[in-house]
């Protein structure tokens, strides 16, 4: 059984500070056999400096990643910050591990290596979640990284994130042990133990009459739908900037998509745009948009927001305790499109969380560019790339 | 000494160091973090702005798209003829079309704000009726399941008839749900739809009772115009009455199909089983098909599955009339190739058994996209192509009710240009489970028919009257196996000389004879002393139905169908020679002598003597059966129908090669005398003469000169003298080209 503890400070300049107000709140909470440390951190915190300083105090393995806001259970939404989640077990073991420097042509045997290692490491036991936080590299999706572990046939739950920074999208990072990398992905393989739930809310409040089918399309790239190309479907819906890089215009306007994965099933996913080429009429997303897939236009309000957010914690509510655990580990990603969404609103998902679980319920998040959550459980689950999700792992 | 004021002690002065450092550290985190918040809040703001630009233009679209849709629907409601109501959940009105103002006074606005349902319909239906329709309304709701039921009402006088559809609905993006209600009026429908009942039952009981009716008359008129070709001399008369006995043929087919089919519309038709016997009915049908077929170069391929059970409980008139119907399509539609006619079987020995029906052809097919009218009736298919195709185009109509009467169904595949093969299946109770056996091999034309060998008359005393030496071969051929040697005369005025002088059993006359016809002949043979006793069959080639009354009626005792078909004959000297006759053996010496003729006046050609021997034939049984076999083989190759041909000569090898040298034989006589006649324009002899030339070529399966002279024929009795000159050439072209043909295969 997991046990886990959630501190966080402010102080991101004076790291000594940090990590003594850090210490200061783990106060008498005991590792296990087996731990490792998971650290949400604003953009310009000096993880060089923060590392050693952490691994004196605690050795061991650390995996980290920027973030544009954070969020814990007792704090509620912070927007800069340092929180650490310190998850250990005596029943549960793990394995850290980071492929770097990826790009399109070798992510997949990178990926393939350090699951391998790991899985070595970890061995007898099997791996049964698979946590990770990646820097998106160039041409590749979050997809890409699902395919890559769902290639082993494993039927293992993958969570985890995209890092995010402050929008400006050149200071994010991911960091594991004393690595760091930018176009990069850091895993934690855990075994053992370990009986993982997950839960994904989209909060759609509802759709334009925009709705196609992609004829064409490569990977994240869409070029046509329907008989036309996806600029001309934009712009005969009067629904188009004439920018390229159009990140932050449709952030409350997502597209929502229906992609048929691997094992038949179809599943309903986000997708935020980024950009778009005038010259041949296509649309870039963070996630893959496979030809034959729906691509529809939905928007997002505050109070549908509220609504489904509470619906998921009174979920969440139904889950403490239920498999006779008496200490429960939570961690919950958001969209950074979300964040951006609810505006003046914006504390209303942390809220939701803050200060009304039990306090044997430790609950550490961040918002993302890129949220990695099953759908559906057991021999049904598919992994899926989402934006615009609000998604938790439920240990 | 003085305090020196002002001066900072070293100790003092280093707190007080660290303190500045301190705070400057502390200012520049302070500054740190501003900075970096205000780079935040910038970033933030201009995220915001692109998103709320955005958001502006998606909210501009979704507004437009739903004023399109309002429009949209609001167009829907106000045209709609249908009286639609939308209700939520409790039943309280969303919106309607604008027909509900035409039937209450209720506003479209109130119903928009909502008004409970019954309160709505309370204006418009009667109170029992309303409580029906919120029960229903009550029952979707509950059950999610739609309902669709008539509704009977009341507006004022007036009684309206409404089939009313209740479909549950349900948004779940809105959060909306309820019913949506729609009315269509039927009453207009349903009034024409029973006016339309009562008309097709009034039509179809009045062609159920025209039946007597109309048939008597049509009867009359064939049978009368039969009279004026049989006995008038003026010739013009005679071709006016050929022409209305044809048009009266074809009315009376017509009528026929017409009264059936009004028959089974109107439900009258019977289904009446019986038992029958399967071999019989396809050997009926295939005779039919076979004598329509002899216009064609089509060949008829009959498999009949051997083991299928022999006698079955049906409705044999009704499936014959199928079978008919559909080869007589095959007939109609197919110009070359051939049309097989399949019947094949399904028992497991107890039950009924399955016939499986198919008639394929090779005929012109029917268009993919026509494939679904044929079986209506009054349709005919590629009307354009098919105009000069008779028809009333009810043929399958019947065809295919009848099978379904039957518990069949009647289908139909085809490829345009290359054919159809029609097929149904159809249940009988079997009777005898004996096999029917095996037909025929490659059975091509028709049965062949066994002698019953049993039956020997060699006392009889037979005269056969016919002007054509051939059809007098033939008679005696098929006589030949009872041992019965007949007479034999061409004319009518040589048959009473022959009868002054013997007493005979039985006398074949022959109908259509010039100078003195086969009923003026027997006439004058009834005037003799014991004639009114003597035993005169009818020889026609008019062999159509009714036609066997008139002839008795006429004073023959019976008739026989030309070609002569051996089985009837055999069945008509069974009839007619009921005992042998304890006589001493005629005068004729039963070998060779058949082949030699009495005298005739000058009109029939000779035959020569002689080579009817050569080669072939040697006398000992079976002792030339191979070479005969390869000669009707090498004749069949160069396109003689030879199984017609065995048909008539009862499968008797010698005698058919025989008469076909007889036939090479006359070429040269008859040849010069149809030229004779053509030249000097008699055409009433020419038509007699090549009446005769139809009548020997198509009995020894010379189907392609039986054709030609038939078409010659038809013209010359006519008088049509054009299309004489245009094809008498062509006939004796062909004529030549077929017997030198022939002659040279018998010679090899």
């Amino acid at each position: 059984m997991i046990k886990s503890k959630v501190v966080f400070t402010e102080e991101i300049d004076d790291l000594e500070t940090a990590v003594e107000e850090l210490c200061e709140q783990v106060g008498d909470f005991t590792l296990q056999k087996n731990s490792v440390g998971i650290i949400f951190m604003d953009e310009d915190t000096e993880y060089g400096e923060l590392y050693p300083m952490l691994k004196e105090k605690w050795d061991i393995p650390f995996v980290a990643c920027t973030a544009l806001a954070l969020l814990t259970g007792d704090e509620g939404l912070k927007k800069s910050g340092i929180s650490l989640m310190l998850m250990s077990a005596d029943d549960c073991n793990f394995a850290v591990g980071m492929a770097e420097d990826l790009s399109i042509d070798d992510y997949s045997w990178k990926i393939k290596d350090v699951y391998s290692q790991s899985e070595k490491q970890l061995a007898p036991e099997e791996i049964k979640l698979v946590l990770t936080m990646g820097g998106k590299a160039p041409g590749m999706v979050g997809d890409d990284v699902i395919d890559v572990i769902d290639s082993f046939g494993k039927n293992i739950p993958i969570y985890g994130l995209f890092a995010s920074d402050a929008f400006n999208f050149s200071k994010y990072r991911v960091f594991c042990n004393e690595r760091s990398g930018q176009n990069a992905q850091a895993f934690v393989f855990v075994s053992g133990n370990v009986n993982p739930r997950f839960l994904q809310v989209k909060s759609i409040s509802g759709k334009a009459n925009f709705s196609y089918e992609v004829t064409k399309s490569n990977e994240n790239q869409v070029f046509r739908l329907g008989n036309g190309t996806f600029v001309e479907a934009l712009e005969k819906a009067n629904m188009i900037s004439q920018k390229n890089n159009v990140i932050a215009d449709y952030i409350m306007t997502p597209f929502i998509t229906t992609i048929k994965k691997p094992s038949g099933r179809v599943v309903e996913s986000m997708r935020n745009l980024t950009f778009l080429n005038f010259v041949n009429g296509s649309g870039m997303f963070l996630g893959g948009i496979p030809e034959g897939a729906s691509l529809e236009v939905g928007y997002i309000n505050s109070e549908q927001v509220q609504k489904t957010i509470d619906e998921a914690f009174e979920t969440i509510c139904g889950w403490i305790g239920e498999d006779g655990s008496t200490d429960h580990t939570m961690l919950v990603i958001s969209c950074a499109a979300r964040y951006m969404s609810l505006g003046k609103n914006v504390t209303i998902e942390a809220e939701t969380f803050k200060k009304k679980l039990p306090g044997n319920v430790s609950v550490m998040g961040m918002y993302s560019y890129g949220e990695f959550c099953p759908i559906g459980e057991g021999a049904e689950m598919d992994n899926t790339f989402h934006n615009s999700t609000f998604t938790v792992l439920f240990l | 000494m003085e305090e020196n004021k002002g001066i900072i002690e070293p100790a003092a002065q280093d707190a007080g160091v660290v303190d500045v450092e301190k705070e400057l550290k502390e200012l520049r985190l302070k500054q740190k973090k501003l900075e970096r918040e205000n780079r935040r809040l910038q970033i933030e703001m201009d995220t915001i702005k692109d998103m709320n630009e955005q958001i502006a233009r998606t909210q501009g679209f979704m507004k437009k798209e739903n004023q399109r849709q309002i429009f949209y629907n609001t167009q829907l409601l106000k045209v709609s003829p249908y009286l639609v109501l939308m209700v939520d959940e409790k039943l309280k009105t969303v919106m309607a079309s604008d027909v509900l103002t035409q039937m209450t006074d209720v506003s479209l606005d109130a119903v928009r704000d909502g008004m409970q349902l019954d309160e709505v319909l309370s204006k418009v239906l009667e109170e029992s009726v309303l409580n029906s329709l919120l029960e229903k309304c009550h029952s979707v709701l509950e059950n999610r399941v739609s309902d669709t039921f008539m509704l009977n009402n009341y507006f004022g006088e007036e009684e309206r008839i409404y089939k009313v559809d209740i479909n549950f609905y349900s948004s779940p993006v809105e959060g909306a749900s309820g019913l949506c209600i729609l009315f269509t009026d039927m009453t207009e429908v349903i009034e024409a739809k029973e006016r339309a009942e009562r008309a097709d039952k009034a039509k179809s009981n009045f062609l159920a009772n025209m039946s007597h009716e109309i048939r008597t008359p049509m009867n009359a008129i064939n049978g009368m115009s039969e009279f004026i070709l049989r006995d008038s001399t003026d010739e013009e008369a005679k071709k006016n009455a050929a022409m209305i006995k044809s048009a009266a043929k074809s009315l009376i087919s017509i009528i026929n199909d017409i009264l059936d089919f009004s028959k089974i519309e109107s439900g009258k038709m019977e289904i009446i089983n019986d038992t029958y016997s399967l071999s019989s009915l396809v050997n009926d049908v295939a005779t039919m098909i076979r004598i329509r077929l002899q216009e064609k170069k089509v060949g008829l391929v009959v498999n009949l599955d051997p083991d299928t059970p022999s006698r079955l409980y049906g409705d044999e008139v009704r499936i014959k009339q199928v079978m008919i119907n559909i080869l007589n399509n095959s007939v109609k539609f197919t110009n070359e190739g051939q049309i097989t006619f399949n019947i094949k079987h399904e028992w497991d020995g107890k039950g009924d058994c399955c016939l499986h029906v198919s008639i394929s052809d090779t005929g012109i097919g029917i268009k993919k996209e026509e494939l679904g009218k044929i079986f209506e009736s009054f349709t005919q298919v590629d009307t354009k192509r098919n105009r000069s195709i008779e028809g009333t185009g009810l043929g399958l109509a019947i065809s295919r009710r009848l099978v379904t009467m039957m518990g069949g169904e009647l289908k139909v595949e085809s490829v345009y240009g290359e054919g159809s093969t029609f097929s149904f299946d159809i249940y009988n109770k079997v009777i005898d489970a004996e096999p029917v056996g095996v037909l025929a091999d490659n059975y091509d034309v028709k049965l062949v028919h066994e002698v019953d060998k049993s039956f020997r008359r060699p006392n009889a005393r037979i005269l056969v009257v016919d002007d054509n030496d051939m059809n007098l071969k033939v008679a005696a051929g098929l006589m030949k196996p009872y041992g019965i040697v007949p007479d034999l005369a061409t004319s009518g005025p040589e048959s009473l000389e022959l009868v002054k002088n013997k007493t005979y059993d039985l006398i074949f006359m022959d109908h259509m004879m010039p100078k003195m016809d086969g009923v003026e002949t027997m006439h004058r043979m009834r005037d003799m002393k014991g004639g009114s006793e003597w035993k005169i069959i009818a020889l026609t080639a008019n062999a159509i139905s009714g036609m066997a009354a008139k002839y008795v009626e006429e004073g023959f005792n019976g008739y026989l169908a030309k070609p002569i078909d051996p089985a009837s004959m055999e069945l008509v000297l069974k009839r007619e020679l009921t005992e042998e006759k304890n006589e001493e053996i005629l005068e004729f010496d039963p070998e060779g002598e058949v082949l030699e003729f009495g005298p005739d006046e000058g009109d029939a050609p000779e035959f020569e003597q002689g080579d009817s021997d050569r080669g072939e034939t040697d006398g000992k049984p079976g002792g030339v059966k191979k070479g005969n076999d390869e000669l009707i083989a090498l004749l069949e190759e160069i396109g003689i129908n030879t199984g017609a041909g065995l048909m008539h000569a009862a499968g008797d090898k010698d005698f058919y090669l025989e008469i076909v040298r007889d036939y090479v034989k006359a070429f040269k006589e008859r040849s010069s005398q149809l030229q004779e006649y053509y030249e000097s324009g008699n055409m009433s002899d020419y038509s007699i003469l090549v009446h005769a030339l139809k009548s020997n070529s198509n009995t020894l399966g010379i189907e392609d000169i039986g054709a030609k002279a038939k078409d010659l024929e038809f013209a010359s009795k006519d008088n049509d003298t054009a299309f004489v000159d245009h094809h008498h050439g062509e006939l004796i072209d062909a004529y030549r080209n077929r017997t030198e043909e022939i002659r040279k295969v018998l010679e090899e």
